[in-house]
């Protein structure tokens, strides 16, 4: 007999034992009702048209959140705001937007507004309208560390529209003029931190020895983060006539300054046109009836100020970042909540 | 082992035993104790909301609390106070609206525009989605962003009517932010020299007696011409130097040496070139001469094999 047979008779009536106590099996229930799926509905612990409150389980993030109850972890952004937190901790109480019912970012105490930053040139030569690569490099930095989302001017136009809420704190970047710096120095930085940027370009100035060229902005725009929009044809003033210019003639060439870069640009880059940079930021009716008539939707001046949702779309408000800004002046341009009351959002 | 397994046998014996039906239930401890962490927390969300909702409406801001009242509500659907004050809520913020909005278009109407704008931005605090609120404030934007362009307009034709009433020179304060100058500056910098120089020659005109800003304006264009000297290209770098006293607009530039040396140069190069085929091609020479001369009017021997080139010519065409 081996060493351990008293042990196994031992096991076998245990086993015995335990099977004769057990309870006998109910008879099977008659045909069930269907029941729906089951949905995990552990963690809702609410819930109405407008929201889903769930106890967050172990392991959960904003992002997943969004994921499962608004099919797009890029909405992390509203469960924080709501919320007011960054994180969620296992059994926290989360409640969980499911539209924006203040796509408009107006509220008791004050609205939000979008800066739209302008940068013209970038490298070592000290100008004011010359950023240098490193402090454009520490301004990027300091947007991505401190929770600023840059958004393109297409999402802008729909936050205009009301049509979409943009997190607390928005930017949009914009390069003028089409200086090759801009894909040489800013748009590697750009790149690192995935920041999307509108390049307003004057067709003329393509061909010039420190323009970008079209190869150059064709491999920016492939890249889907930068788009090229038109900033006129000359880079002529649109409001100011020549001398002894007629009325007509003036129309004339304000016409080919609006029209020529839109045509040039769709032809080159295949790029839809949507935003026109008014050369000195200086626009008029005339400019805007252009526009219009070319079904260009926004127009970008140089009147500093960040963008409410009710901002005239024609005359949006930039901010012109310029080379002898140092980090805290560049902090106090980016201006994206204007209280009006007493109380925080 | 064996005793072990036993112990354990013994042990299951007794675990599979029924509890005698008249054992009292385990007593329920207090709901604080018992509520697992998920319900506490409800309970504890509950009371947060409705906090946030009492002090949202003390301070006046009846949308804040209305959305915390909402959560409240659907925290805990049974209870009606909840529903009952977002109810009350919600008609109080039905009220404010109309009020702002009829505040607002009041002051619309009499042109007040900041009354009206702050109406209606209380308007859409209580309701978002408040078209009539919306709408004005859009209005009163493109009222103001028009207004600033417009003065933007005025300034500018006022600047050029004035400089051509009076050639009185124009003090420093009257110059605008730089910026106009700066962006000029750069597309000249940049290569686009024809942009450029309209701007800037655009800007001198407006402001003729700006010292300092034509000295700036001068020097930056002497200094894209003594880049392009550097780069070869003098005769471009020739015509810069000229716009560049000419924009700076007095005899001081520091940089006259280094133009006058340059074109004094090209004046000898283009003397040399229509001495060289003088006798092969006359009218050549002749427009060589005068580049030589353009460039450097004391180039005495310039002018002398200019003048002697017309006399050729004069007897050629009348032995012709």
């Amino acid at each position: 007999m081996p060493r351990n047979a008293p042990a196994r008779l031992v096991g076998a009536a245990l086993l015995a034992l335990l099977a004769s106590c057990a309870t006998p099996p109910p008879p099977p229930p008659e045909q069930p009702p269907p029941v729906p799926p089951a949905v995990d509905p552990g963690p809702v612990v609410g819930r109405d048209n407008d929201y889903v409150i769930v106890s967050a389980r172990s392991g959960e993030t904003m992002a997943s959140l969004a994921e499962r109850y608004l099919g797009d972890a890029g909405k992390a952004w509203w469960i924080a705001q709501l919320n007011n937190a960054s994180t969620v901790r296992e059994g926290q109480i989360v409640v969980i937007p499911l539209r924006q019912r203040n796509a408009i970012g107006v509220f008791a105490n004050g609205y939000q507004t979008v800066p739209i930053l302008c940068y013209h040139r970038f490298g070592t030569k000290t100008s004011k309208l010359n950023v240098t690569p490193a402090a454009f490099e520490q301004q990027m930095e300091w947007l991505a560390r401190n929770g600023y989302t840059v958004v393109t001017l297409a999402r802008l136009a729909r936050f205009l529209d009301g049509k979409e809420a943009l997190p607390a704190k928005s930017v949009a970047i914009t390069i003028d003029d089409g200086y090759r710096s801009s894909y040489e120095i800013a748009y590697p930085i750009l790149r690192k931190y995935g920041f999307p940027a509108t390049v307003f370009l004057y067709t003329d100035f393509v061909g010039a020895s420190d323009a970008m060229t079209w190869a150059q902005m064709k491999d920016m725009t492939s890249s889907g983060l930068v788009t090229i929009q038109p900033h006129s044809k000359s880079h002529a003033n649109l409001t100011q006539r020549l001398p002894n210019e007629t009325d007509a003639r003036y129309r004339d060439r304000i016409r080919r300054e609006v029209d020529a870069p839109v045509t040039v640009i769709k032809e080159r880059l295949a790029e839809p046109i949507f935003a026109f940079a008014y050369p000195y930021g200086d626009v008029n009716e005339y400019v805007v009836d252009l526009l219009v008539k070319d079904s260009v939707g926004q127009g970008v001046t140089v009147t500093p100020g960040g963008n409410p949702f009710y901002a005239y779309p024609y005359m949006l408000r930039r901010t012109m970042i310029f080379g002898n800004d140092d980090l805290d002046a560049f902090k106090a341009k980016l201006v994206t909540f204007v209280r009006t009351g007493a109380r925080t959002p | 082992m064996t005793a072990r397994l036993l112990v354990a046998a013994a042990l299951a014996v007794a675990g599979c035993a029924q509890v005698p039906a008249d054992r009292p239930p385990v007593q329920a401890p207090a709901p604080a104790a018992t509520l697992p962490p998920a319900n506490r927390s409800v309970a504890d969300a509950i009371a947060r909301h409705r906090k946030l909702a009492d002090d949202a409406r003390r301070t006046g801001d009846l949308a804040t609390a209305a959305q915390h009242l909402q959560i409240a509500t659907a925290l805990a659907p049974d209870d009606p106070s909840h529903s009952r004050e977002l109810a009350a809520v919600r008609a109080a913020i039905d009220k404010d609206v109309r009020d702002n909005v009829l505040t607002g278009t009041a002051a619309m109407s009499a042109g007040e525009l900041d009354r009206a704008n702050a109406a209606m931005l209380r308007a859409l605090a209580l309701d978002p989605s408040q078209p009539d609120a919306a709408r004005a404030l859009r209005e009163i934007d493109r009222r103001r962003l028009t207004r600033i362009q417009a003065d933007k307009a005025a300034r500018a034709t006022q600047q050029g009517e004035a400089v051509a009433r009076s050639s009185s020179p124009r003090t420093q304060g009257e110059v605008n932010d730089g910026f106009d100058i700066d962006q000029a500056i750069e597309m000249l910098k940049a290569g686009d020299a024809s942009n450029g120089l309209r701007d800037l020659r655009a800007y001198v005109e407006a402001n003729p007696g700006n010292r300092a800003a034509r000295q700036r304006i001068g020097n930056a264009v002497a200094d894209r011409a003594r880049e392009l000297e550097d780069q070869g290209a003098r005769e471009q770098a020739a015509t810069l130097y000229d716009q560049a006293v000419s924009l700076r607009g007095d005899g001081n530039a520091p940089w006259a040496a280094r133009m006058t040396s340059l074109k004094k140069k090209l004046s000898l190069e283009y003397l040399d070139k229509g001495t060289r085929v003088y006798r092969t091609n006359l009218a050549q020479a002749i427009a060589l001469f005068e580049t030589s001369v353009k460039y450097d009017p004391s180039n005495t021997q310039a002018s002398i094999k200019l003048s002697e080139a017309k006399v050729a010519r004069e007897k050629l065409e009348k032995i012709k």
